[in-house]
């Protein structure tokens, strides 16, 4: 296995990250589904590895992504701090037993969610998720105009996108953002623009615990960072003239061969 | 508690993180360009520390100063719902970063 100092130390965790940022903007998630993936199909590292530098690169975006939406009052503060009090949770508690699984079960997990991400893309967005586009935001003095519902089942939910995350270096945001659209009554840009604040108090989490117990390199992890903040400025800015149809299409395609090859990985001897 | 005050905590968080993504993306900018750093896996805290290479130090302060944001936001937060008199979410919000403080404990174990 090379050694990303082989690979362009510089070069390829700044574009993985860019990649991972552009598209995570544009299709509203971390984009850690993508950067692990990249990371240990094409920049060779292992598994672990890239899932610590993927959580630096979730928290990027999340920072960069947040603060625009904080502005804005897109922001379900209080119902991001309530979820998240069992997300961080379950994000430690994933960061923590990493070193306990086995690789190849670690790659046949994140194939999975990764196919199955590929696949909720591919599917035609739902009715009611097209028409709560339409919603409010949050009024201007923070009072929500919706009131979200089912909080168990979002607690139950984030508990385990922090798992995830702990596991497999993602924000979780593949798995807030339906709960909320689709079971807690969230409308979609504030869904959007909460997971986007969440994913990075749960991928922080996480990171935390691979910084103190230093598994993360780090001149690629600020490659990857640095290129996950540009890749999302631009993604921001080129938003408007891609069709998101198109783009899903796509990035779904990716994914599904990322866990082909992520399951090809697994079966091999290490 | 005026919609005034109510709006200026989720301006105060931006601002927070935006202060904290600049500062943080120009040291590791910093420390990317300068010659003489590691690839491999380090600790953070030892990394920015003085026996490391100025490259894995700035490489190193940057990721810090990244990960300390959503803290950061957490501190700020927490503090404005103190002052509201929301006990309740104050509360939860410093079990998060008792929960996080706890993290970093079991994992430096």
């Amino acid at each position: 296995m090379p050694h990303p100092s082989a690979l362009g130390p510089l070069l390829l965790p700044l574009l993985i990250g860019a990649a991972g940022g552009f598209i995570g903007s544009l299709i509203g998630l971390g984009g850690g589904i993508l950067i692990v993936p990249l990371l240990t199909l094409s920049a060779g590292l292992p598994l672990r590895t890239s899932v610590a530098i993927s959580l630096i690169g979730v928290v990027a975006t999340s920072m960069a992504g947040s603060s625009r939406y904080l502005r804005r009052g897109l922001v379900d503060v209080r119902l991001a701090l309530t979820l998240e009090s069992v997300s961080i949770a379950g994000a430690i508690a994933g960061s923590l037993v990493i070193p306990f699984v086995p690789v190849h079960a670690l790659a046949l997990l994140f194939a999975a969610v990764v196919a199955i991400s590929a696949l909720h893309l591919l599917l035609p967005p739902r009715a009611d998720v097209v028409s709560a586009e339409d919603t409010l935001p949050p009024k201007i003095d923070g009072s929500p105009a919706y009131t979200a519902k089912s909080i168990p089942f979002g607690l139950t939910v984030s508990a385990g996108a922090g798992i995830l995350s702990g596991l497999l270096g993602i924000g979780g945001g593949i798995v807030k953002i339906p709960a909320m659209i689709l079971r807690m009554g969230v409308p979609t840009r504030v869904a959007l623009a909460t997971s986007n604040y969440m994913i990075g108090l749960t991928a922080g989490a996480s990171a935390l615990v691979f910084a103190v117990r230093g598994e993360i390199p780090l001149r690629p992890a600020a490659g990857v960072a640095l290129g996950v903040l540009a890749g999302a400025t631009l993604g921001a800015r080129t938003s408007r003239h891609i069709t998101a149809a198109l783009l899903r299409r796509i990035v779904a395609l990716v994914l599904l061969w990322a866990a082909y090859q992520l399951v090809v990985k697994a079966g091999k001897p290490a | 508690m005026s919609p005034f005050r109510a709006a200026t905590l989720p301006k105060r968080m931006a601002r927070a993180s935006r202060t904290l993504v600049v500062t943080g993306a120009a040291f590791m900018a910093a420390g990317l360009v300068m010659p003489g750093g590691t690839t491999a896996p380090a600790r953070l805290i030892s990394a920015a520390g003085e026996a490391s290479p100025l490259a894995d130090r700035l490489a190193a302060t940057g990721i810090l100063l990244l990960l300390a944001g959503p803290a950061v936001g957490l501190i700020i937060a927490g503090g404005e719902f103190f002052r509201r008199g929301d006990r309740r979410m104050a509360l939860l919000v410093f079990c998060e970063l008792l929960l996080l403080a706890l993290g970093a404990a079991l994992g430096s174990r």
